[in-house]
């Protein structure tokens, strides 16, 4: 209890240079809190965004589809995926159950021939998907308003471009069938969008499910997509559509969304590693920082740690008092990055900046920083210890102080 | 088997100034009895303050040996001396020394929590030396709103309260005015009637002719040792 109050109350002795050594951890450990911040925002934006467009929280496909290269398109498709959905459906956390497949094939304008990269939907719930998490859908207004008069599809713009069509007029998509036969089937071009992906836009064509059909003739579809109010139930309602797929039989595997998203993994891994470097190089400042400090205590109190050590004071106690000095920098550093991470982090997601789309992608995004006890607490446990950690050096050095010395110290 | 209190036997100590030499001790050997009031006079670099480091271990001979109550200390480890730093010896500092962050109380009770005394009895031990030093109404102070006169009082009240035996003091009234440092004196005489063994420095005559015994050094050398049974 001594050496805590010695070492609380040592440092207020130089109230500028402690003042100082909180402004280095504040700004560096906040900084760090900022860095953090922004790139959770990104991985959870992104892990959203994913989920909220590509991949559901879950998606069910037939167990030969998993364990068998198909030779022919949906030749191990879900033929039995009305009564899954239907089953999915009324499951409490369940919002949306939605069939979708991937085909691809050629399609033309009649001059030109190109391959695109297909997905067949179901456009009210595509947009229902979206709207969860980007408050907007409206890519698949025009597909759901033209599917039930017309064949139809959205193009990408780049492709659109490459074929020089415009929404309102026709094109002819060509694949095989399930049978392995050559189909084509005209569509009305019902839009163009951005998928965010220059590249994935020179491909790209979504038409509905049943023009899906027509071209594939096939009632079946590649996979179901569920999705839940809350990422963190998948693991639960993975368990739950296991169990229940094993009891009713259905044939089928199951796969989270982080088993379909390489993507999301290597951005991940990407920012990890930024912060992971970042964070190395803001705790060696004030590692540093700190040590000086603790440094500075002891020169300045050389005649004092002498007395100590004259008084019975041992090189245990004397390296703990220290310790507990850096402790309490680091405690109230912490407490202060904490709220300067904070405060700055809403501050600047209230301005709304918004900064330049990124390689790869054709849309800017938004400069946001969560707040989350997830990562400040375990920062701040980070920052007591490291300058705990950094008063050992200079305390271990006091002990080597002959005490005849120190007490002779001016 | 010796009935002083310390021996000391033989003991040299050296320096070296530069590529200088400087001898501090010169075989000096002598004896310190319980109850002593003992002073170590002599010139400045006549080795006062080295003999009273090397009794106190916070300094050790280069040869001879220096024995507490008949054991030998002082080519121990650090950690015996450190214990017996913490319960045998009091130390009194010319400069004071007392911790600036801690009041007078806290100053005064430190000896005591490095003995891990229960508070209670701490308690009573602090408030008895600081009412025996006349520092009662200071116990909230810290050191910078004291007077010299104070803080060597509480520096005596720190070196004593533990009960140590024998408490040594560097040339305590040093720093004080002569009506200061003839109250500081009257205090460790005081105190020495109830069976402390003081052992100080001095080089100031009033100060040397209040010691019981006196040991005169020159040059790192024991001159001559003086016994004169009373202050």
């Amino acid at each position: 209890m001594t050496f805590l109050k010695l070492g609380f109350r040592s440092l207020f002795r130089q109230k500028r240079r402690t003042t100082l050594t909180l402004i280095v951890i504040t700004f560096g450990v906040g900084c760090l809190l900022l860095t953090m911040g922004h790139t959770a925002f990104v991985e959870w934006g992104l892990r959203e965004s994913t989920i909220h467009s590509e991949t559901g929280h879950l998606q069910i496909f037939s167990t030969g589809h998993m364990e068998q290269e198909e030779e022919l398109i949906l030749e191990y498709g879900l033929s039995n995926y009305e009564e899954i959905a239907a089953a999915l459906d009324s499951m409490l956390d369940v919002q949306l159950v939605q069939s979708r497949t991937n085909l691809m094939g050629l399609i033309s304008n009649g001059e030109k021939s190109v391959a695109f990269v297909g997905q067949a939907v179901e456009p009210e719930k595509e947009k229902q998907l979206r709207m969860m998490f980007f408050s907007t859908g409206s890519s698949f207004d025009s597909l759901i308003a033209s599917q039930h008069t017309y064949e139809c599809a959205v193009l990408g713009t780049g492709l659109a471009r490459s074929l020089n069509v415009r929404p309102g007029d026709w094109v002819t998509l060509m694949t095989n069938t399930v049978d392995g036969a050559l189909n084509a089937v005209d569509v009305l071009v019902a839009d163009t969008v951005k998928s965010g992906s220059p590249e994935m836009d020179k491909r790209l064509v979504r038409i509905p499910m049943g023009t899906a059909g027509i071209l594939l003739n096939s009632s079946k579809v590649e996979k179901l997509l569920v999705t839940l109010d809350d990422t963190e139930k998948t693991e639960a309602m993975y368990e739950k559509i296991t169990d229940m797929a094993s009891t009713r039989n259905w044939g089928i595997t199951v796969r989270r969304w982080y088993q379909e998203t390489l993507y999301y993994h290597k951005v991940r891994q990407f920012f990890s590693q930024i912060t992971g470097f970042i964070s190395v190089i803001l705790l060696i400042i004030v590692c540093f920082s700190t040590s000086n400090t603790i440094m500075m205590s002891i020169v300045e109190r050389t005649r004092e740690i002498g007395t100590l050590l004259s008084v019975g004071t041992s090189k245990y106690q004397t390296v703990k008092m220290f310790c507990f000095e850096g402790l309490f920098l680091g405690l109230i550093g912490g407490m202060m990055s904490m709220l300067f991470g904070y405060v700055l982090s809403h501050g600047i997601n209230a301005l709304n900046i918004t900064l330049p789309p990124p390689p790869g992608l054709n849309h800017a995004y938004e400069l946001s920083m969560r707040t989350e006890a997830g990562f400040y607490l375990p920062v701040f446990a980070v920052t007591a210890a490291v300058t705990m950690i950094s008063s050992i050096i200079p305390a271990v050095r006091v002990t080597r102080m002959k005490i005849v010395d120190a007490l002779g110290h001016i | 088997m010796s009935c002083a209190q310390i021996q000391i036997r033989d003991v040299c100590k050296d320096y070296l100034l530069g590529k200088t030499r400087i001898h501090a001790l010169r075989h000096v050997s002598m004896d310190i009895n319980k109850g002593d009031f003992l002073v170590i006079a002599g010139p400045s670099g006549s080795g006062k303050t080295t003999l009273l480091n090397c009794i106190g271990l916070i300094d050790r001979p280069d040869s001879g040996s220096i024995f507490l109550e008949n054991k030998k200390v002082c080519n121990g480890a650090f950690s015996p001396a450190t214990g017996l730093r913490r319960d045998r010896l009091g130390y009194i500092f010319q400069t004071f020394n007392l911790i600036p962050v801690l009041t007078v109380y806290e100053n005064v009770e430190y000896p005591l929590i490095l003995q891990r005394i229960d508070k209670a009895r701490r308690r009573k031990m602090v408030l008895d030396v600081l009412e025996k030093t006349g520092l009662s109404s200071r116990t909230k102070h810290k050191p910078r709103e004291l007077s010299g006169g104070q803080r060597q009082r509480v520096s005596i009240a720190r070196a004593v309260v533990k009960n140590p035996g024998i408490v040594l003091a560097d040339e305590p009234t040093a720093n004080l005015d002569s009506e200061t440092g003839r109250e500081i004196l009257e205090l460790m005489q005081n105190l020495n009637e109830e069976g402390i063994t003081f052992v100080f420095s001095s080089h100031d005559p009033v100060i040397i002719d209040k010691g019981r015994r006196v040991v005169r050094l020159h040059d790192g050398c024991i001159q001559n040792i003086e016994e004169r049974g009373a202050y």
